[in-house]
């Protein structure tokens, strides 16, 4: 048998070990951490992106030996709430992918870095692509750099839309509902219409999209201006599809994307990486593309213009528990690494994200994809709640009422009122 | 005598010094965090904030003039009594009929309990597909025999998205109920029901008059403690339907989730989550006590 004498005395001096052993191993974990970049995003848990990125990471650490790369996958619907846990709780977060939308309320919650005076406003102008920069600003500051860039709009899907007989593409509204009725007709168990129902922050994005073509507007500026004539047209068309079978309800972008490459969906909203998830989720790669059609958003009349919503990556730098970037560091180093025209280049011919640096924008001028994105981009507008600090609860109002109308819970009218009150309840904050 | 006081207090200190583990974990883990939250529930105070700014019952008035909050509150009571109600009546007349001797009866037993045994989120995954508009099993009955002309989604749907998530939850308990009810049933006197039987009893009467007499005490304690747990759940309901369609789904679990980290408002979950303490107080209670005299 062990017998062991401890007195208080011992105990006592055991803790106190203990408690100092517990400090050195985290002032030493500190110390390490100059040697360590975390960078946290998504896109590197996503079946289109995943394997590009991973290769991409491999590179930086076998070109950067003394540097410990920590790469963080969440999924993109944890992906804000994370980085600000992460912020709350002080933890190493040294680069962060993040949607053009979250990017002020992310200013609004402090610790980002002004990129001018990281990496040098001449390095940033002569690199980046104007287009792009544009959403990198937060009160005249820039607050990111872009990695990706491109547009919300349509995305068609030639195979089903020739199987219903559809020869053109829609260019007005009322076009595209016959459209939308002949591959229902075609394929009674389609959704023609992708539109996303189930997560309030896309359907409040989604909706944007038909809002414009009537002419309407979430906010003028932060005045409340949902309850219009031109809104209420739009949500009453999209109640009508649903009543007509021509969106069918219960889906979100993911479950949208996975019915495209079913070749169950006619038309959806989505940015240019629509390529990637159908080359993944069809099972057939490079060989789909030729179904992947971006398209202008339908007018409401000949002559009007197509509307669409700026879109992009962008790498935010986080003063979270890390050392300040630098050009030359682990930081400024893996910039280098991910802007690079190749890696740009690279990026985009396996996923279909745009690039954001004007050399490997002008190098890609030949590509058919992309310049007709581009062009369809000429009049993208930001998203409405871009700019405004408590974004996300406005987003999740929206997104319930017009789903509410969607689903026949309400009549179009009586969701833009109701949505009309709440938002004014809640007021939009700069 | 002075010595036989002496001997119990030192029980007594032996006896509460073994508690303080217990009673230390309790503290860091359970009351400390509820203190916090109680103390947020009166606080202005968003994930992006820094410092929190008392307000008083400003929260609490927010809440309650909210309609969307007050719909939440019905529709974590409509879930609550119809999840607990029909998985009782389940798992008692599944547990009936397991007690009747049967071949094979101790395998059905065994494999009646891998509904428990899943992971929630796989119930909710296959329930979801169960019940999908485009693939769903339903559907495709449905359809196949011509009772539907077109495709129902249940999920997308109010009444339907209750029903659905109502029916995960109800498979997913019911052999819990039914293990209860079976281990009441073990210790029922077969005199009483053999006498029965010889006065002329039929099945409904020894159910009626001799089984559900001798289990209600069991049937009350599950009863309370189904309750309670409907009161908490969350992972079934957020995988199925998100607390949506809209609305419909959303019981307090959701709110407290949808307010602190959808809309980072850390200050108004804690009130949800004081009000959702003092609902499931309102069931816990009057059990504790019962628990409690019985005791003494």
């Amino acid at each position: 048998m062990i017998k062991v004498d401890m007195t208080r005395r011992n105990v006592l001096a055991l803790a106190g070990a203990a408690g100092a052993g517990y400090l050195m191993g985290s002032s030493a974990g500190r110390a390490a951490s100059a040697n360590t970049l975390v960078f946290i995003g998504w896109s590197h848990t996503e079946a289109g992106s995943k394997p590009f990125l991973e290769q991409t990471f491999e590179k930086y650490r076998s070109e950067n030996k003394d540097i410990k790369l920590d790469t963080v996958g969440v999924p993109f619907a944890q992906m804000e709430t994370t980085l600000l846990l992460r912020k709350r709780s002080n933890q190493q977060t040294d680069v962060g992918q993040l949607q053009e939308r979250w990017l002020s309320p992310f200013v609004a919650a402090g610790g980002m870095f002004d990129v001018d005076e990281i990496f040098g406003k001449e390095f940033i102008d002569r690199t980046y692509h104007p287009s792009a920069l544009a959403m990198t600003k937060v009160n005249g500051k820039r607050y990111a750099l872009p990695w990706v860039t491109g547009s919300t709009g349509l995305v068609a899907h030639a195979k089903v839309l020739q199987d219903a007989g559809v020869k053109e593409m829609p260019k007005t509204i009322d076009a595209f509902v016959d459209a939308l009725r002949a591959v229902k007709k075609a394929k009674p168990s389609s959704s023609p219409m992708g539109f996303s129902t189930k997560n309030p922050s896309l359907t409040q994005l989604e909706t944007q999209l038909f809002l414009w073509t009537f002419g309407g507007t979430f906010f003028k500026d932060t005045e409340v201006v949902v309850d219009s004539d031109a809104n209420r047209q739009a949500l009453a068309l999209l109640a009508d599809l649903v009543k007509e079978g021509l969106i069918l309800p219960g889906n979100d972008r993911f479950d949208i994307r996975r019915l495209y490459a079913q070749e169950q969906v006619a038309f959806y909203p989505d940015p240019p990486l629509a390529r990637a998830f159908a080359r993944a989720q069809s099972g057939q790669g490079e060989a789909y593309d030729k179904n992947v059609v971006p398209v202008a958003m339908p007018v409401l009349k000949a002559g009007d213009a197509p509307v669409s919503i700026q879109w992009g990556h962008l790498l935010g730098f986080f003063n979270y528990g890390g050392a300040k970037p630098t050009p030359d560091g682990a930081t400024g180093r893996f910039v280098n690494l991910v802007s690079q025209p190749e890696t740009q280049i690279a990026y985009y011919k396996e996923t279909g994200v745009f690039p954001a640096t004007n050399a490997a924008i002008s190098s890609l001028k030949d590509d058919a994809y992309l310049t007709k994105w581009i062009d369809l981009s000429s009049t993208a507008r930001p998203d409405e709640l871009s700019s405004f600090s408590n974004a996300n609860e406005l987003r999740t109002v929206i997104g319930e009422e017009v789903a509410a109308a969607m689903l026949g819970q309400k009549t179009p009218a009586d969701a833009l009122k109701s949505m009309s009150d709440r938002l004014k309840s809640i007021g939009p904050k700069k | 005598m002075r010595k036989a006081n002496s001997l119990e207090a030192a029980q007594n200190r032996f006896g509460f010094s073994l508690t303080i583990p217990a009673l230390l974990a309790f503290l860091v883990l359970i009351f400390g965090p509820f203190l916090r939250s109680a103390w947020l529930a009166f606080h202005e105070y968003l994930l992006t904030s820094t410092e929190p700014r008392f307000i008083g019952f400003a929260n609490f008035i927010k809440l309650l003039s909210d309609p969307g909050f007050l719909l939440s509150w019905q529709v974590t009571a409509v879930f609550v009594v119809m999840t607990t109600v029909v998985t009782t009546i389940f798992g008692t007349a599944y547990a009936l009929l397991l007690n009747e001797p049967m071949r094979g009866r101790s395998v059905i037993r065994a494999a009646s309990l891998l509904p428990w045994v899943l992971p929630s989120t796989v119930t909710a995954l296959l329930w979801s597909w169960i019940y999908n508009g485009q693939y769903g099993i339903i559907n495709a009955a449905l359809l196949t025999f011509g009772l539907t002309e077109q495709p129902i989604f249940f999920l997308s749907d109010n009444v339907g998205a209750m029903m659905s998530v109502t029916t995960a939850k109800v498979w997913l308990s019911t052999p819990v109920v039914m293990l209860f009810v079976l281990a009441a049933l073990q210790s029922l006197p077969q005199e009483q029901v053999e006498a029965a039987r010889i006065d002329g009893a039929n099945d409904f009467h020894v159910i009626r008059y001799i089984v559900l007499p001798h289990i209600k005490k069991t049937l009350g304690v599950i009863m309370v403690l189904q309750a309670m747990g409907n009161l908490q759940m969350f992972d079934i309901i957020y995988a199925m339907t998100s607390g949506g369609p809209v609305r419909a789904t959303t019981v307090f679990s959701i709110e407290v989730y949808r307010r602190a980290f959808e809309n980072w408002d850390l200050g108004t979950a804690s009130a949800v989550g004081i009000i959702w303490f003092l609902t499931i107080a309102f069931v816990a209670i009057p059990y504790l006590r019962s628990l409690f005299k019985d005791a003494d």
